[in-house]
């Protein structure tokens, strides 16, 4: 391995995802616009109450994804046992939790422009 | 030869031979250009002969050749491109040196009165021209180098793709062959997973075609013989292949035929497994493994004594039975051995202490010095070579047996191995360790399994030694001190266990060389596991097309 850099690292997420790649790219890229519009429309726009639900399902995604990478894998979770294997899934789950909860955000801001 | 000097920077000649050029470089020629197109004479050295030779001496080479018909502005345009950027003097040449002082006329001409004509000429020069210049005259460039070198790779494996994919880039012009008889491509790292029952065989199923580079020549025949001596590759179906570089990737052959009993046909039989005999052995050693693992018994698993590639395999494979045993229940009734062929069960000390460690954890027992000799599926009863001319005999339920390894009997028949030491028994090609080339003959590489270096046999090794090669190659080409090297780095993520694993990566001083911050090589853990299941075969094929 050695010197991973970031253009060998897309390299590789390409070999890695084959025909998926590009869709799952686009599929990234909206989610993080997705999560700009909440980042900037949410706290203005949407309340105390919709914020708190849509972090509790950005939670509840992040946790489902840690609990699953490891399957995924073919590996279980009594087997994540350094501390870089926790930071990894920990970070794994915040990165899942962030993106679906702010979102989520987004989309609610969205909704009440429309009924607005 | 007669040298006739048109102004202070630039002579022209009738044709040179490769013999007259050191001389040429004394009488301080910087530069040589031929004019001449190969072959107008029978006898007549071709350029990339005296480019060869040019290059050794020191002397920077550029190939313009022309005919009655093709002196046209257009080549008296490159011409004047070559003159400009190229140290001086130069000396020129073509069958009388008519052609090449025609061209200076030419080139004079077209710019009389400008006040450098070199630097207003130069803008004219063709683009490979001008790569190829910035290249010889030493000065960092990102553009190919312009040669009419004729490359010659043998194997079409992990290194041959990955070296013809690396030169057909960074050279403009090259004539690269590679020889490689097989469509198929293995993904010889995942063969570990299928006869651990995590992937199907197909997993490892590529086509070479797929990964070979365009503009390369594939000859899809076997190299039968090596003449380095002559410059010159024989195949199988006697295609002969003069060349001037050559790069040897042919990996290794297993030597199943020296374990007395064995062959390839009993694998998935008798309790006999052996994944390194390719996809379709890998998935009938997942079928032995899985039926021992139902009732358990005495599992062997065996290691040669010769080089071999990925050396953690035979111990990926004895921690794999551990686990499928226990997950089974059926670890409780059985034994799980390892024979070591030394003393020690890996070549890096630090690595074989944690292995003993983890042995030792997992109730994997170890025999020392017992090197596989003879087997009897019948029996099953395995007869061990030990120290001192001694034998021992082992029954078993389930063997794993990994066979010799070998350089291909092309390369152990020509003058490329180590002539002593222990290299030479085996046939590894004796290139420099640092920098992969040949010791006896220069224009020669190895890359991969092939090399008689003390360490990297893996894929991963490759990926480090094939841009070393190659620039060897490409600086000698552009007249520029070649400055890479390989440390003899080596990966092999240990597997020791469905899921969790330790990326282990060390140079020739035995040095752990942790490629990630935080994952510590002797820690065995998830997180090494999801890249050797994952990511490995991706950064694979990644290097294979130059992208990682
Ligand atoms: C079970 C197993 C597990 C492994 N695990 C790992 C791992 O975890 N990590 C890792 O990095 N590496 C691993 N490897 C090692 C890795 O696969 C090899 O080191 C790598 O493939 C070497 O590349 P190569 O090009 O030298 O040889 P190969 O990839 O074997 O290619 C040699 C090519 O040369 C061709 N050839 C042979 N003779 C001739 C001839 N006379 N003329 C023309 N062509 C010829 C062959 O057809 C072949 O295509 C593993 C290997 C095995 C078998």
């Amino acid at each position: 391995m050695q010197d991973i850099t970031i253009g060998a690292f897309w390299a590789m997420a390409g070999e890695m995802l084959g025909a998926a790649f590009w869709p799952l790219v686009l599929l990234i890229a909206a989610l993080a616009l997705l999560d700009f519009v909440g980042l900037v429309r949410g706290p203005k726009r949407v309340g105390r109450r919709s914020w708190l639900l849509a972090l509790g399902i950005g939670a509840a995604a992040g946790i489902a994804a840690m609990l699953a990478a490891p399957g995924i894998t073919q590996s279980s979770l009594a087997q994540v046992v350094t501390v870089t294997d926790w930071l990894f899934l920990v970070a794994l789950g915040l990165g899942v939790a962030l993106a679906v909860g702010l979102a989520l955000v987004a989309l609610l801001s969205l909704r009440r422009a429309t009924e607005a | 030869m007669d040298i006739k000097t048109l102004d202070e920077g630039l002579s022209v000649a009738g044709q040179i031979r490769p013999e007259e050029v050191p001389g040429l470089a004394e009488a301080g020629f910087r530069t040589i250009i031929c004019n001449r197109p190969d072959g107008e004479d029978p006898g007549q050295p071709t350029a990339a002969e005296i480019e060869i030779v040019a290059r050794a001496a020191g002397i920077a080479f550029a190939d313009l050749p022309v005919t009655g018909s093709s002196l046209t502005p257009e080549a008296a345009r490159t011409f004047a491109g070559l003159l400009d950027t190229l140290p001086g003097p130069v000396l020129a040449y073509c069958r009388s040196g008519a052609r090449s002082e025609r061209l200076w006329h030419m080139a004079t001409e077209a710019a009389p009165q400008s006040p450098g004509r070199r630097a207003v000429l130069v803008g004219g020069a063709t683009l490979a021209a001008v790569a190829g210049l910035a290249a010889v005259a030493g000065r960092p460039s990102q553009a190919a180098v312009a040669t009419r070198a004729r490359i010659v790779i043998a194997g079409g494996g992990a290194a041959g793709l990955t070296v013809a994919t690396l030169l057909s880039r960074q050279l403009e012009g090259a004539a690269i062959t590679v020889i490689e008889p097989r469509e198929e491509h293995n993904y010889q790292p995942g063969y570990t997973l299928v006869g651990a029952g995590v992937k199907p065989a197909d997993y490892t199923v590529l086509r070479t075609a797929d990964f070979m580079p365009a503009g390369v020549t594939w000859l899809r025949e076997t190299a039968a013989a090596f003449e380095p001596e002559a410059n010159a590759v024989v195949t199988d179906a006697g295609t002969r292949l003069e060349y001037d570089y050559l790069v040897v990737a042919t990996g290794l052959v297993l030597d199943y035929a020296a374990i007395e009993g064995m062959s390839t046909d009993l694998i998935g039989q008798h309790g006999i497994a052996s994944v390194y005999a390719g996809p379709a052995a890998a998935a009938a050693s997942w079928q032995a493994l899985s039926a021992f693992a139902d009732t358990g018994g005495v599992g062997i698993f065996t290691r040669p004594a010769t080089d071999m590639k990925c050396a953690g395999a035979p111990l990926k494979q004895a921690f794999l039975a551990d686990d499928h045993l226990r997950r089974r229940g059926t670890r409780d009734r059985s034994e799980v051995i390892y024979t070591a062929h030394s003393k020690l069960l890996f070549s890096v000390p630090l690595v074989t202490d944690r292995v003993e460690e983890l042995f030792v954890r997992q109730g994997i027992e170890v025999r020392r010095e017992h090197v596989l000799a003879a087997i009897d599926p019948a029996t099953r009863i395995a007869r061990f070579a030990t120290p001192e001319g001694g034998s021992a005999e082992m029954k078993w339920d389930f063997i794993n047996v990994i066979p010799p390894m070998r350089a291909p009997q092309s390369v152990r028949d020509s003058a490329l191995p180590w002539q002593e030491g222990r290299m030479a028994a085996d046939g590894w090609i004796e290139v420099d360790k640092f920098t992969l080339r040949h010791a006896r003959f220069a224009n020669v590489f190895g890359v991969g399994d092939i090399c008689g270096v003390p360490k990297g046999k893996t894929a991963a090794s490759v990926k480090w030694q094939a841009p070393v090669a190659v620039h060897h190659i490409v600086e000698e080409i552009a007249s520029r001190a070649p400055v890479m090297t390989y440390n003899g780095y080596t990966s092999c993520p240990l597997i020791t266990s469905i899921g969790t694993a330790m990326l282990v990566e060390f140079d020739y001083d035995d040095n752990l060389v942790p490629t990630f911050p935080g994952i510590d090589p002797l820690a065995e853990g998830w997180l090494p596991w999801v890249i050797k299941e994952v990511g490995l075969k991706a950064a694979y094929t990644a290097m294979l097309q130059g992208k990682a």
